[in-house]
C-alpha cells in the first residue's frame, strides 16, 4: 500500500470519529476513577470495621488528617500529571509527584516523633496486623489502577511506563486515603512503614503494566 | 485539522498529504544520523499517519498543532530505531543495499499490502476499492450492492484490523 493510497484510506475512515478530544478523555478518566474509588470505599465500608479512631471527638485524631492531606494531595497531583500525559507531546514524571505529600508525611512523623517517647517507637511501627494492612492497601488499590489504566489507553502517552506509574500513584493515594475508614492504627510511623510501600509498589505495577497495555 | 474534525474528509486528506511530504525529509535524515537507510523514512511517514489517525482525539484544539505532531512522529521514529537495533539487518541485505539502491518507487510500497491480503474477503475488497482504486464510497456500494454505512462499516472494520496488526509488526 502506497503512502497515498494510506492517505485514502484514512480520509474515508474519516466519518467513524471516536467524537472526543483531550476534554472528553480527561472526563473520562475522572469517571472512571470516581466510580472504581466509590466501589474500593464500600467495600471497605461493608467488609472492614470502621476505624475507631475516626469519629474521636471533637474532630479525627491530627496523624488521620495528616495521612488524609498526603493523600489526598498525591492523589490530585497524580491525577493532573495521569490527565495531562494524555496528551503525546507531555511527559509524565513520576517521582516529582512524591515531593509535597512525601513532605507532609516526613513533617508528621517529626511531629509524632517528638511527641511520643521513644519506647514506644518500635510498638507504633509495628502496630497490631501490620502484612494485612500492607496487603489490603496494595489488593484494594488494583481496581482503581485498572479503571485508571483502561481510561488512558484512550490517550497518547509518550511515556507509557511513567504514565503507567502515575496511574498507579494515583490509585495508591486513594486507596491509602480511603483506608483511614477501616486502619485501626493511628500512627503515622505506621502508615510510613506499611501503607506508603504498598503504594510504591502499586505504581510498579502500574509502570509495568502500562509500558504494555498504554503502548500505542 | 479543525475541519477534519468537524469530518472534511477532503481537507484532511490534504492536511495528511502534507504531513507526509513534511516528515518524510526530517526522518529520512535522522534515519540516515542514526545509521539506517533513508528508504526505511516511508515506513515511519505511514507508521506516524496511521497513529495520526488513530490518536486523532488526543490534539487538543486550543493548542498548536505542530508540536502534537512532532510527538507522535518522534515516537514512531523511536519505535522504529529500536525495531531496527532489536533486529540488526543480515550483513548480506546491507551489502545489497549498497551495491543497488532501490527505486524510489519501491521506497513507498511498504508491507502494508501483506496485511491487506489477510483481511476477510468482504472488508478487503472495501479496503482496496477505496483506498488502492480510490474509488467513492457510494461507487463501491452500488458495486457490491451494499448500503453505504455497511460499506463504511467494513472499512472501518478492516482498517482497523490492519493498523493493530501493522502496529504489532516485529
Amino acid at each position: 500500500m502506497s503512502t497515498d493510497e494510506l492517505i485514502r484510506a484514512l480520509a474515508a475512515d474519516l466519518d467513524s470519529a471516536t467524537g472526543h478530544d483531550p476534554g472528553a478523555l480527561v472526563k473520562r478518566l475522572a469517571l472512571a476513577t470516581a466510580a472504581s474509588s466509590l466501589i474500593v470505599c464500600l467495600l471497605i465500608v461493608t467488609i472492614l470495621s470502621p476505624s475507631p479512631h475516626l469519629f474521636a471527638a471533637p474532630a479525627p485524631e491530627l496523624p488521620i488528617m495528616f495521612i488524609v492531606a498526603a493523600a489526598a494531595t498525591l492523589a490530585a497531583a497524580a491525577f493532573r500529571a495521569a490527565a495531562k500525559s494524555l496528551r503525546p507531546e507531555t511527559e509524565a514524571r513520576p517521582l516529582r509527584l512524591l515531593a509535597i505529600p512525601g513532605l507532609l508525611m516526613l513533617i508528621g512523623i517529626a511531629a509524632e516523633l517528638t511527641v511520643l517517647p521513644a519506647s514506644t517507637w518500635p510498638a507504633r511501627l509495628i502496630g497490631s496486623n501490620p502484612i494485612a494492612c500492607f496487603a489490603i492497601v496494595a489488593l484494594l488499590a488494583l481496581p482503581i489502577l485498572a479503571a485508571a489504566l483502561m481510561a488512558l489507553r484512550l490517550g497518547a502517552p509518550s511515556n507509557p511506563a511513567a504514565t503507567g506509574a502515575v496511574a498507579g500513584l494515583l490509585a495508591g493515594a486513594l486507596t491509602m486515603g480511603l483506608y483511614v475508614l477501616h486502619c485501626p492504627e493511628d500512627s503515622l510511623l505506621f502508615v510510613a512503614a506499611w501503607h506508603v510501600p504498598a503504594v510504591l509498589l502499586t505504581s510498579a505495577i502500574g509502570a509495568l503494566s502500562g509500558a504494555r497495555l498504554l503502548r500505542w | 485539522m479543525r475541519a477534519a474534525r468537524r469530518g472534511d474528509a477532503d481537507a484532511y486528506a490534504q492536511l495528511l498529504r502534507e504531513v507526509a511530504e513534511f516528515l518524510r525529509q526530517g526522518t529520512r535524515m535522522k534515519l540516515v544520523r542514526s545509521g539506517l537507510p533513508w528508504w526505511d523514512a516511508e515506513d515511519v511517514v505511514q507508521d506516524t499517519l496511521i497513529a495520526l489517525h488513530r490518536k486523532r482525539h488526543t490534539w487538543d484544539e486550543r493548542r498548536p498543532f505542530l508540536p502534537w505532531l512532532r510527538a507522535i512522529a518522534q515516537h514512531k521514529l523511536i519505535d522504529h530505531l529500536r525495531r531496527a537495533n532489536r533486529a540488526p539487518a543480515e550483513p548480506l541485505g546491507a551489502a545489497a543495499a549498497l551495491v543497488a539502491a532501490p527505486e524510489p518507487e519501491m521506497a513507498t510500497v511498504v508491507p502494508v499490502a501483506r496485511y491487506v491480503a489477510g483481511l476477510p474477503t468482504r472488508q478487503r475488497e472495501v479496503v482496496q476499492a477505496l483506498a488502492v482504486d480510490g474509488e467513492s464510497i457510494r461507487d463501491v456500494a452500488a458495486r457490491l450492492n451494499m448500503k453505504e454505512g455497511a460499506v463504511r462499516v467494513a472499512l472501518h472494520r478492516g482498517l482497523a484490523t490492519l493498523l493493530a496488526r501493522f502496529g504489532e509488526a516485529p
